[in-house]
């Protein structure tokens, strides 16, 4: 199948004002940064989350407000090591997608899915956790092991 | 699914937390085949003893408001009424409760489906059975002639006297109260599982008032946890909800509502505090707090702790604080599974192709033009501790 063609940053911020035209985006030639307030459900709190994002990279996306806060002893579910939102394996996304059609609602089911995690201890929102490539290797290993595949998972093909 | 309404949100988290107080459908079938079976039986055995009866159920399972018990056996206690056609002059209460008991012995050495075994406590006989959930506890009763058709004498629990009582009665005025709504919810039952309404069984239509009473006797569970004792009585509880019970409105409406009035609906009768029978005004509910004072002051600070505790849970935004809310009300279990019931809608949603988002929010709700598209949530960094 082919894939269909890149979308600009311009197309991208387009797209995301149209959704949210209250949101505040800021766009240079190489990153589109957009800040926005995120409610996943009518329960939960409002989020202050940033998406940024650069052609030939995946959007990376984090919670500016309220803190994250973690179960005593736990560390929350599908985060980078950056505390960036991990939202998807690396061929479920590619530039030809709509940010607003794809990681703004991941992102809304990720603060969903965290909150439940929150009370309960569990994620039910499926997905891969802890990540099973790291089965077996020192904390050493992955570290290093992680910022490579970081650097690599991070370009679409 | 649909949680941009912060009421129906709610409404979903309470409903599923408190439908984890219910009897699960296949203990229940299985506890209404044991007690019919017996019934049957006894039905056949007493022509040939001196006098007819009837077996039949009183109290929660009658009411459908059965709340499962949080005692470390955690057993469901089935009330059945064992009348024996008897006039008030030709027994004695102990000769009652043990014709009462021949009965039933009879009935165990039948070697019935269950293998339930018999054993006698103060007041009543108790059917056991092996490797289930639930106990029946069989109370021995003759016809009050006063009262007829339905009123009944029971034994009391020293077998001193005689203490009239009407389940059956009682029954149709608490489903009285909400029979509006029972139709209803009957109807989308019906409608909902393609049955004819007839064919729906009455175990599966919850109204609001029986899903408030549940919710209520489980608070008050959790809360007298450490002083048993003090516990208020179900039947005081139940009278008082649906008594205060106005008709339809959300779960979380009625709960918050139902709570407020509770209290108010409590007579002082000549400095005695008074929760008539519905159907025996001249019987207090309330009559053990004569002797016990302290017992009527807790009622209260109950009520007080459970309307704060209710009213809360539409106070804060989080949706785990509001899980944790209803853990503190309902113990941590029903309140998780509320939180996962809830995250697998949303997940099975996503997976149907039939989340969306609004605009504007990012909250999620039913797909209008655009389905969120299939992910998978993943990440780089290894768990605490690992």
């Amino acid at each position: 199948m082919r894939r269909p063609p890149g979308r600009s940053l311009a197309q991208q911020a387009f797209a995301l004002r149209a959704s949210f035209p209250a949101a505040h985006v800021q766009l240079s030639s190489h990153q589109l940064v957009w800040r926005a307030a995120i409610t996943p459900t009518a329960l939960s709190r409002d989020y202050t989350v940033s998406i940024a994002y650069r052609l030939a990279r995946f959007p990376e996306v984090r919670v500016v407000a309220p803190a994250l806060e973690c179960r005593p002893g736990e560390s929350i579910p599908h985060l980078f090591s950056d505390e960036s939102l991990c939202l998807h394996l690396d061929e479920e996304w590619s530039a030809g997608m709509l940010i607003v059609h794809t990681t703004v609602p991941w992102t809304s089911e990720w603060l969903f899915n965290y909150e439940i995690w929150l009370a309960t201890g569990t994620w039910h929102g499926g997905g891969e956790w802890p990540p099973t490539r790291q089965a077996n290797s020192t904390p050493a290993s992955n570290m290093a092991r992680s910022e490579r595949r970081r650097t690599s998972r991070r370009r679409p093909r | 699914m649909l949680i941009s309404d912060p009421n129906q949100q709610l409404d979903d988290l309470l409903g599923t937390s408190i439908a984890e107080f219910d009897m699960p459908d296949a203990v229940y079938a299985r506890a209404v085949g044991r007690y019919q079976d017996l019934a049957r039986w006894l039905a056949e055995y007493w022509p040939e003893s001196h006098a007819g009866g009837e077996v039949y159920p009183q109290g929660s399972i009658r009411l459908g408001t059965v709340t499962r018990p949080i005692n470390p056996r955690g057993e469901y206690d089935i009330d059945l009424v064992c009348r024996r056609d008897l006039l008030v002059t030709s027994t004695t209460k102990e000769g009652l409760k043990a014709d009462v008991g021949l009965g039933l012995l009879r009935y165990v050495a039948t070697s019935p489906d269950g293998a339930p075994t018999c054993s006698q406590g103060n007041r009543c006989w108790t059917l056991d059975y092996p490797g289930e959930t639930f106990h029946m506890d069989v109370l021995p009763a003759i016809p009050d002639v006063e009262a007829r058709p339905n009123g009944i004498l029971l034994t009391d629990r020293h077998l001193h006297k005689w203490q009239h009582s009407n389940p059956v009665d009682y029954a149709t005025w608490f489903r009285g109260r909400m029979a509006t709504e029972y139709m209803q919810v009957r109807e989308a039952v019906a409608v909902a599982k393609r049955m004819d309404l007839e064919d729906v069984p009455d175990w599966e239509v919850k109204t609001t008032l029986q899903r408030t009473v549940q919710a209520l006797k489980r608070h008050r569970d959790v809360h007298f946890a450490d002083r048993p004792e003090d516990k208020p009585a179900s039947i005081v509880i139940t009278t008082l909800a649906a008594m205060a019970y106005r008709g339809q409105a959300s779960l979380f409406e009625v709960l918050v509502d139902v709570v407020d009035r509770m209290p108010e609906l409590i007579e002082d009768r000549a400095g005695v505090l008074w929760i008539a029978n519905p159907v025996q005004p001249e019987e207090n509910f309330a009559d053990r707090w004569r002797a016990h004072p302290g017992r009527a002051q807790r009622f209260f600070d109950w009520m007080d702790r459970a309307q704060q505790d209710f009213t809360g849970l539409g106070d804060e935004r989080g949706l785990d604080r509001t899980v944790t809310k209803l853990a503190e009300s309902f113990g941590s279990g029903p309140a998780n599974r509320a939180g996962e019931r809830s995250a697998e809608s949303v997940r099975n949603a996503r997976e149907d192709g039939l989340l969306g988002i609004s605009a504007g929010t990012g909250m999620l709700g039913a797909a209008r033009t655009r389905a969120v598209p299939r992910h998978t949530f993943h990440g780089d960094a290894p768990p605490a501790g690992s």
